[in-house]
């Protein structure tokens, strides 16, 4: 049933209209590191106005999907469509679409807080005169009023993601991929940032990886389960579900595991 | 290219803020300010001896030495300075923003060398007040300095695209810094063997660094020279671009 249901959506023909277009759809993507499948024919749809949760345990192939879709690193075979369109055919545009924060957020700790965001605003493409009402905006949305002057190496773990969170918003993208957003966070901190991306789907399709059940039933619309680069599940998450995802999560890790065995 | 200026400006910012940058500007300004008032003072010992109140020979014996020094201290300088360009942002994970922002690789290459390259102008600008302070006290030949300057402006540029490409090939600093000074070492010394054995009109003669640096030091403006320098800037530029882009298909 798993593995029925993980083939859901494949032979798929790419949708061109970007009004009807899902905001992110992978097309059988694969990707092969060092020898190792570890990306294999991954088919997955994003929607307007939702968080869909990848989990996997470690070496799922998570990380490597997420940099596939935010085109840091181009799949060996199938397609990426940001709303119908290919990523790889017009990679500089497609990318404006998306805000990436990947695994450890890319900063530069010898900037201020609002120097870093005005360097990523420029750098996504912002005009001059946008740059500091998109600056202010994403500072007041993550949070970060109280830090903005200081320099980002002496910030917490939890102001450095939520300057990640923010330097991904900043250019309003219709795709926002988190990368284990809540890795490293303490308690207070994991729960105002499982707020802060569920207030993302207001505005933006989001994909985020975690390996937390109840981070992922809490944040996310739809939970997507990978093992090994395949998909094992894809279906939407309610409230209170969190024993039962554990339950098929150990049962896809325990059938793939023995069947390799 | 407005994203390649972007590129840059951050560049510059970051060597602004960091300390290291600042103490290796005033480092190698002290020590060609220290070489260039020794010249200084034995120049004005042996005119004082033979009587040449004209101080005729000025820009050859003390102020063109200066900059010429400059060129030598640039080929150990630069390496150390890129070599931090692309490999540090690897190390410290922060060149996937570059790369998922919706910015080309030769965008990045350009921006990166760009603000590379605005420093060492600032330390070839601050370097010719030395020859330029004996402006007024005696004749100086400006055509040969001018000459002199734009060949360190050139040699400057290529020697940061080099930087920027070794920085690029690893994400080790340090191996970065050891690639790209071995790359200068090579296009300084490539046609010794050929100088030695008296072959001075070879391809090899052509494609080694003083053969075109050296006339251009002493005045001598000439296009084979300048489309060097540009050509060596323009292919490590391109290649910088070119491993870019092969890191998005390797891991």
């Amino acid at each position: 049933m798993l593995v029925a249901r993980a083939a859901r959506g494949h032979n798929r023909a790419p949708v061109a209209d970007p009004v009807s277009a899902p905001a992110l759809r992978t097309d059988r993507i694969s990707r092969t590191l060092a020898g190792h499948r570890v990306v294999d024919a991954l088919s997955l749809d994003v929607a307007r106005g939702e968080v869909l949760g990848l989990l996997g345990v470690n070496g799922a192939g998570k990380s490597t999907t997420l940099r596939m879709i935010a085109g840091v690193l181009a799949p060996d075979a199938g397609q990426v469509l940001l709303g119908g369109q290919d990523l790889y055919e017009a990679p500089e545009l497609a990318r404006r679409g998306i805000g990436y924060l990947p695994e450890r957020a890319p900063l530069h700790a010898e900037l201020a807080v609002d120097e870093y965001l005005t360097f990523c605003a420029r750098l996504h493409g912002l005009p001059r005169r946008d740059t500091v009402a998109a600056v202010g905006r994403e500072i007041e949305r993550c949070d970060l009023g109280e830090v903005r002057r200081r320099l980002i190496g002496q910030l917490s773990k939890g102001f450095q993601q939520r300057v990640g969170i923010a330097q991904a918003l900043l250019h309003a993208p219709t795709l926002v991929v988190l990368d284990e957003p809540a890795s490293g966070l303490d308690p207070v901190q994991s729960l105002r940032m499982r707020e802060l991306i569920r207030a993302l789907r207001a505005d933006h399709a989001v994909i985020l990886s975690t390996h937390l059940l109840a981070e992922a039933e809490a944040c996310c619309d739809r939970i997507a389960i990978l093992h090994r680069g395949v998909l094992r599940h894809d279906a939407a998450v309610t409230a209170g579900e969190t024993a039962r995802l554990e339950q098929l999560f150990l049962r896809i890790a325990a059938d793939l595991d023995s069947a390799a065995a | 290219m407005s994203a390649a200026l972007v590129i840059a400006a951050h560049e510059w910012r970051r060597l602004r803020v960091q300390a290291w940058s600042w103490l290796l500007l005033a480092g190698v300004i002290g020590l060609l300010a220290w070489i260039f008032l020794g010249r200084l003072d034995s120049f004005l010992r042996v005119q004082e001896s033979t009587g040449n109140a004209a101080h005729v020979g000025a820009t050859a014996q003390v102020a063109a030495p200066a900059l010429g020094w400059l060129a030598i201290v640039l080929i150990v300088l630069v390496p150390l300075l890129g070599s931090r360009s692309i490999a540090g942002e690897r190390r410290a994970h922060s060149l996937s923003l570059l790369l998922a922002a919706g910015v080309g690789d030769g965008a990045i290459a350009v921006g990166k060398w760009l603000g590379l390259y605005a420093w060492l102008l600032l330390l070839i600008a601050l370097t010719a007040l030395l020859p330029l302070s004996l402006y007024g006290s005696t004749e100086l030949d400006l055509g040969r300095l001018a000459a002199n300057g734009l060949a360190l402006v050139l040699h400057a540029a290529a020697l940061a695209a080099i930087a920027l490409y070794a920085s690029s090939v690893t994400a080790q600093p340090v191996l970065a810094a050891a690639l790209a000074l071995l790359i200068n070492i090579v296009f300084c010394v490539v046609d010794l063997g050929a100088r030695a054995a008296g072959v001075s009109n070879s391809l090899i003669n052509w494609l080694a660094l003083p053969t075109h640096f050296g006339p251009l030091s002493e005045g001598v403006v000439a296009s084979v020279d300048l489309v060097w320098f540009v050509l060596v800037t323009a292919v490590f530029l391109a290649l910088t671009a070119r491993q870019l882009a092969s890191l998005r298909s390797a891991d």
